[in-house]
């Protein structure tokens, strides 16, 4: 992470860059306030992050807008964080839209790790052109109430969206998830794989809606939200929905809510694993294929590290 | 006489709130081979689970002392750590946690609690593939999920191979035989001879005398009711399948 630059105190503090753009090679894209532009045929290699520290106590909301659009034929990382320095009470609406051309490919991860005090609002609206990619996760662990709403608009055929998302809940942490995937045109797919691990007494609800519309056919969709409860007074709600408007489409939906499997458990203890590893392999193993999309792997062991220390 | 390893006196035992061992007896010494053969129902499976500390069984009377230790303060971990081991009749599957990864960790979990340092990538990829040969298994298994989607013999040669990295002193094999191919039996069989420890002992509890032909058991102990009925060497295993555990009611 040391190649990166971030810059805070700034009351919209954005920031910051690739290490090859901090160094004054071509630009290889623009940014006009807060909009991010990858020109077309441009392929960027090294992930850009985007560092959003907030370490005011603000008594409003903070609001962040930015659209990032990957023009025709282009393709990038773009890793979003959210954190603060130190402890603050405040509030962030932060919005974002995004726009994918023609085969445009966006490997996208964006990261909340707020204080304990912290609102974080974040809505999310991805627009999909033909043959375009989105490979995306959203990783929720921090703030004391939390709301992610995504909405997803698949425009033209053959475009193709995964989303992962992973919430890790603590305390009296709340947090809410909407999502809504509208497949508006045929030959488009989707997939989204939802986990949230609920520990204490906090409370997660997930409400998942894909809609398959009336000119939608030959429409994959794929959407699974699964819910681990470790402790006995966690919550976890969930409501996976499909509205599906034409017959020629494969669409599947699912939810579970569970606690750790107590077989499971004794089978890596018997074998001389302690209790909290054993734990913490079964924890791993529930939440990793939320965290699949994940780009580049270097990324993973450090958004572990980040999970656990929590 | 050899040192005691396992020692039970009049457990009785159960799951929850059903009594099913009812005055179980059984002494075990290093080097020695026992057989427990029952009908089901006869509380052999229950006696295992007990064995390796699986939670909800409750003990009424008696005691199990392993080695110097009372069995049933000890935690599963611990006494996997003081070298028990339970190979199981349903391996339970763990998906999303690779099977070198279980091994790795178990190993060297097992290995810190003697104070030994653990093993690094290279020395345990080599350990395990060397027993793995032995078993005659794919080494395709290694990658993938615990027990996920495994073959019945997949299953049983994956929990000795467990028994043959963890090097137990005293390895339970609840049913180990049970759902093999003769060819699997035997690989399972040899897999089990060579990694016994001469100062350890086994315990075996099948169903089937078939087992016997390939390891030689010193006592057949016969389990009906919750207790242990008749006891003798491999002549019993051999009258038994002769003519089935209703003989023994009639003595």
């Amino acid at each position: 992470m040391e190649r990166f630059l971030i810059a805070t105190h700034a009351k919209h503090s954005f920031l910051f860059l690739n290490g090859k753009l901090a160094k004054g090679s071509p630009a290889l894209f623009s940014k006009d306030n807060e909009e991010w532009t990858i020109p077309k045929n441009t392929h960027i290699e090294d992930p850009i992050y985007l560092i959003y520290v907030q370490d005011l106590d603000e008594a409003s909301p903070t609001p962040r807008q930015k659209k990032l659009i990957l023009q025709e034929q282009s393709r990038a990382t773009i890793v979003e964080y959210y954190i603060n320095l130190k402890a603050t009470h405040s509030i962030i609406h932060a919005t974002t839209t995004i726009e994918l051309h023609p085969k445009a490919e966006l490997t996208h991860l964006v990261l909340q790790k707020m204080n304990e005090e912290c609102q974080h609002i974040s809505e999310m609206q991805l627009e999909q052109a033909a043959f375009s990619r989105y490979c995306g996760t959203a990783i929720l662990l921090g703030g004391k109430l939390n709301q992610l709403d995504f909405v997803s608009n698949l425009n033209q055929p053959q475009a193709n969206s995964s989303f992962g998302i992973l919430e890790y809940t603590k305390c009296q942490q709340h947090q809410n998830i909407n999502l809504t995937i509208n497949h508006h045109t045929s030959h488009c797919e989707s997939k989204t794989v939802a986990r949230s691990v609920a520990n204490d007494h906090s409370k997660s609800n997930f409400t998942g809606k894909i809609i398959v519309h009336k000119n939608a056919i030959k429409s994959k969709a794929a959407l699974e939200n699964k819910n681990l409860l470790l402790s006995f007074e966690a919550e976890a709600k969930t409501c996976p929905q499909l509205e599906i408007y034409n017959e020629d489409v494969q669409c599947s939906h699912g939810a579970t809510v569970g606690h750790l499997e107590r077989d499971a458990l004794f089978y890596l203890k018997s074998r001389g694993i302690p209790e909290q590893e054993a734990r913490q392999m079964l924890i791993s193993a529930f939440i990793s294929p939320g965290l699949q999309n994940i780009q580049p792997p270097e990324l993973l062991n450090h958004i572990e590290t980040l999970i656990y220390d929590a | 006489m050899n040192q005691i390893i396992l020692d039970v006196k009049n457990l009785h035992a159960g799951i929850n709130d059903t009594v099913i061992l009812q005055g179980l007896n059984l002494t075990i010494r290093a080097g020695e081979v026992h057989v427990i053969m029952g009908p089901n129902g006869s509380g052999k499976s229950t006696f295992a689970n007990l064995l390796a500390r699986k939670e909800n069984y409750t003990v009424h009377q008696g005691h199990i002392r392993y080695l110097e230790h009372d069995l049933l303060a000890l935690s599963p971990e611990e006494s996997a750590w003081l070298g028990l081991f339970l190979g199981f009749q349903y391996p339970v599957a763990i998906p999303g946690v690779t099977n070198i990864q279980f091994l790795k960790s178990a190993l060297n979990a097992v290995r810190k609690s003697k104070g030994e340092p653990p093993l690094d990538a290279f020395d345990f990829l080599k350990l395990v593939k060397d027993k793995m040969q032995l078993l005659e298994m794919s080494e395709e298994l290694l990658y993938r999920s615990v027990n996920d989607g495994f073959s019945g013999g997949e299953k049983k040669r994956n929990e000795i191979l467990q028994m043959a990295l963890l090097n137990p002193l005293l390895a339970i094999l609840d049913e180990t035989d049970s759902g093999l191919d003769i060819d699997a039996l035997k690989a399972v069989a040899n897999g089990i001879n060579k990694e016994r420890r001469i100062d350890g002992a086994i315990l075996l509890i099948t169903h089937y005398q078939r087992l016997l032909d390939y390891i030689k058991p010193d006592f057949v102990h016969v389990l009906s009711q919750g207790k242990m009925v008749k006891s003798g060497d491999k002549s019993l295993a051999l009258e038994l399948e002769d003519k089935g555990y209703a003989w023994l009611e009639g003595q």
